[in-house]
């Protein structure tokens, strides 16, 4: 303090003075948590919900975008005809998607048909075949189809047996038309062609071919024959020429075989094969449909919609009942009923109940169709394959055989989509079982939630030896939806077949969403967990820290985020995620960074 | 001494001080009790004077004259003040010399008050301003003077208080240097520091840490050093003008039974009580307190060891302390072998008047206790109550 003056240098070092300009001026040290676009992680419950695993949050944001072949791709990663299922799908997806806290369920399938339909995919060439070891699917239902489709798609060459002389199974010979025109099935059993899948037709295991011979054939082998036996009435008098299984009445219906009915049809049983049979009993010009079935109307196994469709179309339902006796001659039967109790079912799927008093009118009817769930007709498997009646597998589709995986109803496992699930889970063993790898490992990078619903594209790349795979860890519910962007808003009115044009024709009853219908309903969807490039984040940021890449998504600017985390206060659909610095930080410090 | 008297009040001394330091910008707000401060610069001509509209704008007004290398005159009270302190450390921070002249007024706490008390200006104790107490219009202009050399040198704000009313209302002989002597004292603002618009550069961005404290630690010995730069320039402008102003003003302490410690107008008050109780009473020292910031913890220390006991009489309080410079005065015998008992008197909050009565209540109050209450006491015409 000795000078007459500070220099003006000794004054400019005790002010703070910069060049820089506000982006050279780093101010991330001041963070302690870090913003992060972690969707990867993340998953929407739809996709945990579907047992196959659809990447349903992807697919509507694409479809919503105007890009349906592109929601197309992304559902055939998962499954192999989308326009099937999404036709024929009970949809598990809606009754937990996320929007139905808020206002309805997405109706996504509705939306996987419409994109199936207005999205057509390109043809599509044969993957290239990678492995000299080939796989032999027994049974061309939705099971065999889906395992088939995988793993051809993963490179192995693959031949599918089919005792029918066409392939479909259940959805060529058992849903009726009105549900699933055959029309549709063809095309997308042309384009599965296409993609190499190799169909011997009319050939029986055991009759035209031996199982040993096909294991001998084929390093692995998948079987999925589905239960071909139908349960008998045991109350029947005698045998009766009116009195048929519902399996049989649908197959003569499918292939266009059905002869035209008259006066009442007794359906029994509760399930979706009792109502596809009263449904098309109906349309074959029964004047009185009269469904009996053990179950109350909420119990009942077959899907509330078709229950819904059976009695709109003028189906009487009895619940709470059995026949205990079918008597009658040849033309004509009589069924007696009897209310029963304590409904419950065994562990082999078939039902128990106990008689309850009173009586009710016997019911007469010119058919009977039995409808009462089916048992496996399956002679080739060793008994050591066998528990409770189905086929035992492991979580990856792994039978007591080596080398020998079974999916679908043979492992009891109901519906088309479980099929799906289960199929696209043995495609895991099986491909872990060619590769000599153990099946599991994989699990942690492609597994979403714990049903048993994994990525194929995930799977694809885990094998393909991606490292770093981000495990999907969590499931984004509706209290991490930024619900103020969402304002409610009614699902689409499902547009069906006019009733006057219904009667007595097998013609689709459910149409497909018009196409702006669609857009607009996948508009609805949160997308739960995905980055659709909304920008909030980037609008919203009081640092200009969110930086759009080229092609997709954003980067956070770490030198200048502060971490005040408006980003993903504001991202309406928890595509991100505040992480404390010190566990991101590279050097695992927990101190923020200079 | 080319020097003028005038019966002038401490606002118009203050204001001519500024003149006189050839400030010829004022950013302006009105408030009472430095209302007439801002009156007289506005009836002067060839001198611009800017009403803001509230005083943070005053300050950052002010801020924005001195980066651009002129100086400017801003004075405030109370409310006025308070409302400037985000730009009090930015002002501090940043080296800008200001100088600022307040005039006391108690803060708006149960009610709105007018009168004197120190708390407005002590509220800024930690801001980096020097800060100076006046007790008289002639102290007000030379200290006015001697806080632009010290600004300037220092490249620190400084404050010049006085008490509202007391001084900026009241009258008083007042010497007045003229223009070409107080040119001469004060000097030109050398601004060669200030910043050029190329290259660019950022004044006062965001710091990074290390360099942040590195600057607030430059920043306190600067605040520390300033006390010598104080008394030099001081010692200079005594050899101008004949008046002394020392960080500290001692009388009679040596061998004092009490040594009596106050700030501001209440020193007038203090001298006539001592003065009219002659060799009569106790023997009695005074210390005035001059420079709160830097503060003469040495000075302090040496004088306060004069005497037997310790008295401080404050026109301010922190609420569940005491007197704001008496518990500041308590720090000067920390980690020391010697120390005093120290009294700590409130007194005149909100303006109310601080009698020579009352200050001989005080002195007798001392003198007959031994031990000192930990907290403050409480002096009133009626009494003294802890």
């Amino acid at each position: 303090m000795s000078d007459e003056i500070l220099t003006p240098e000794e004054i400019l070092s005790r002010r703070f003075v910069s060049s820089a300009n506000s982006v050279q001026i780093v101010t991330g040290f001041q963070r302690y948590e870090r913003p992060v676009y972690d969707h990867d992680a993340k998953f929407a419950p739809c996709r945990a919900g579907c047992p196959t695993g659809h990447d349903i949050a992807t697919a509507l944001f694409l479809l919503s975008q105007g890009r349906p072949e592109l929601a197309h791709e992304v559902f055939r990663a998962d499954s192999p005809f989308p326009a099937v299922t999404g036709r024929v799908c009970y949809h598990p997806c809606e009754s937990v998607c996320n929007r139905g806290s808020h206002d309805q369920p997405l109706a996504i399938n509705a939306l996987e048909r419409a994109l199936a339909e207005y999205g057509p995919l390109a043809p599509e060439a044969p993957a290239p075949i990678q492995s000299d070891k080939t796989v032999g699917v027994i049974g061309a239902g939705p099971a065999g189809i889906a395992c088939a489709y995988h793993v051809r798609r993963l490179g192995y060459a693959v031949t599918v047996y089919e005792a029918n002389e066409l392939p479909g199974g259940v959805l060529q010979y058992g849903i009726p038309p009105y549900r699933l025109p055959r029309e549709v099935l063809a095309r997308e059993l042309t384009s599965l062609r296409k993609v190499g899948l190799e169909f011997r037709l009319g050939t029986r295991i055991g009759e035209h071919i031996g199982f040993g011979e096909l294991r001998q054939k084929h390093e692995a082998l998948f079987v999925a024959v589905g239960l071909g036996r139908p349960r008998a009435l045991d109350v029947v008098a005698g045998s009766m020429d009116c009195v048929d299984s519902g399996v049989a009445f649908l197959r003569a219906v499918s292939e266009g075989a059905a002869k035209r009915v008259s006066g009442t049809i007794a359906v029994i049983g509760g399930g979706d094969v009792a109502v596809d049979a009263a449904r098309s009993a109906r349309r074959l010009g029964a004047t009185r449909v009269t469904l009996c079935c053990l179950e109350s109307r909420r119990d009942m196994p077959a899907h509330a919609e078709e229950v819904e469709a059976a009695l709109r179309e003028g189906i009487e339902i009895i619940n709470g009942v059995v026949p205990t006796a079918v008597e009658g001659g040849p033309a004509k039967a009589v069924v007696t009923l009897a209310r029963v109790r304590n409904v419950g079912r065994r562990p082999d799927g078939s039902m128990k109940w106990s008689l309850s008093s009173g009586t009710l009118e016997p019911l007469p009817a010119a058919r009977v169709l039995c409808c009462l769930g089916q048992e496996p007709d399956c002679q080739f498997l060793p008994a050591e394959c066998w528990e409770n009646g189905r086929v035992a597998v492991d979580a990856f589709g792994q039978t007591r055989l080596p080398g020998v995986f079974a999916g679908g109803d043979l492992v009891g496992l109901y519906n088309v989509v479980n099929a799906l699930g289960s199929a696209k889970r043995a495609v895991v063993g099986i491909d872990s079982y060619l590769r000599g790898a153990d099946s599991g490992q994989a699990l942690p990078s492609i597994r979403l939630g714990d049903q048993g619903a994994f990525s194929m594209e995930a799977y694809r790349q885990w094998r393909a030896g991606a490292e770093n795979l981000p495990s999907a860890t969590e499931q984004v519910e509706v209290a991490d939806i930024n619900l103020d962007y969402f304002p409610k808003a009614p699902r689409p009115h499902l547009p069906r077949l006019h009733e006057s044009q219904q009667d007595g024709s097998f013609s689709e009853v459910n149409l497909t969403l018009v196409e702006m219908q669609a857009l607009a309903e996948a508009k609805r969807c949160f997308h739960c967990g995905l980055c659709n490039m909304c920008g909030n984040c980037l609008v919203f940021c009081p640092d200009s820290s969110v930086l759009p890449r080229d092609d997709w998504g954003f980067d956070i600017d770490l030198d200048h985020c502060k971490g005040c985390g408006v980003c993903v206060e504001e991202c309406p659909r928890d595509a991100m995620s505040m992480v404390p610095e010190h566990e991101v930080r590279d050097d695992g410090s927990d101190q923020p960074h200079d | 001494m080319d020097q003028t008297s005038r019966m002038i009040n401490g606002a118009e001394a203050m204001a001519t001080a500024f003149i006189l330091a050839g400030v010829r910008i004022a950013y302006t707000f009105p408030i009472t009790p430095q209302s007439e401060v801002m009156d007289y610069f506005a009836e002067q001509s060839g001198f611009t004077c800017i009403n803001a509209d509230s005083e943070y704008n005053v300050l950052a007004g002010a801020e924005g004259v001195l980066w651009s290398g002129q100086r400017c005159a801003v004075a405030t009270a109370s409310q006025g003040l308070i409302l400037m302190s985000e730009l009090m450390w930015e002002v501090s921070g940043n080296r800008l010399p200001l100088v600022m002249g307040v005039f006391n007024r108690g803060l708006k706490g149960p009610g709105w008050c007018l009168g004197s008390q120190h708390n407005d200006s002590l509220f800024m104790r930690d801001t980096g301003w020097l800060q100076f107490y006046c007790e008289s219009a002639q102290e007000i202009l030379d200290m006015v003077l001697i806080g632009f050399r010290l600004a300037e040198r220092i490249q620190l704000p400084v404050m010049i208080a006085g008490d509202g009313f007391y001084l900026s209302h009241e009258r008083e002989e007042v010497l007045v240097p003229s223009a070409a002597q107080a040119e001469t004292f004060v000097g030109k603002r050398d601004a060669s520091d200030m910043p050029l618009s190329r290259p660019p550069a950022s004044y006062g961005g965001l710091v990074p840490p290390q360099k942040y404290y590195a600057l607030f630690r430059q920043m306190h010995r600067d605040v520390e050093g300033s006390l010598e730069v104080f008394q030099e320039v001081s010692a200079e402008f005594e050899a101008t003008f004949g008046r002394r102003y020392d960080p500290v003003e001692e009388a009679d302490c040596d061998g004092a039974d009490i040594v009596l410690i106050s700030a501001g107008t209440i020193s007038g008050t203090i001298r006539k009580a001592l003065a009219d109780a002659g060799n009569s009473g106790h023997k009695v020292g005074f210390l005035k307190l001059r420079a709160f910031r830097p503060f003469p913890l040495r000075q302090l220390r040496r004088a306060m060891l004069k005497g037997k006991k310790v008295a401080v009489l404050d026109r301010s309080l922190a609420l569940g302390v005491g007197g704001i410079f008496g518990s500041e005065l308590r720090t000067v015998f920390t980690n020391q072998p010697e120390s005093r008992p120290l009294f700590s008197f409130v007194a005149g909050l909100g303006g109310l008047d601080v009698t020579p009565g009352m200050v001989t209540q005080l002195i007798d109050y001392v003198a007959r206790t031994d031990s000192p209450p930990e907290g403050a006491l409480f002096l009133t015409e009626a009494g003294i109550e802890e």
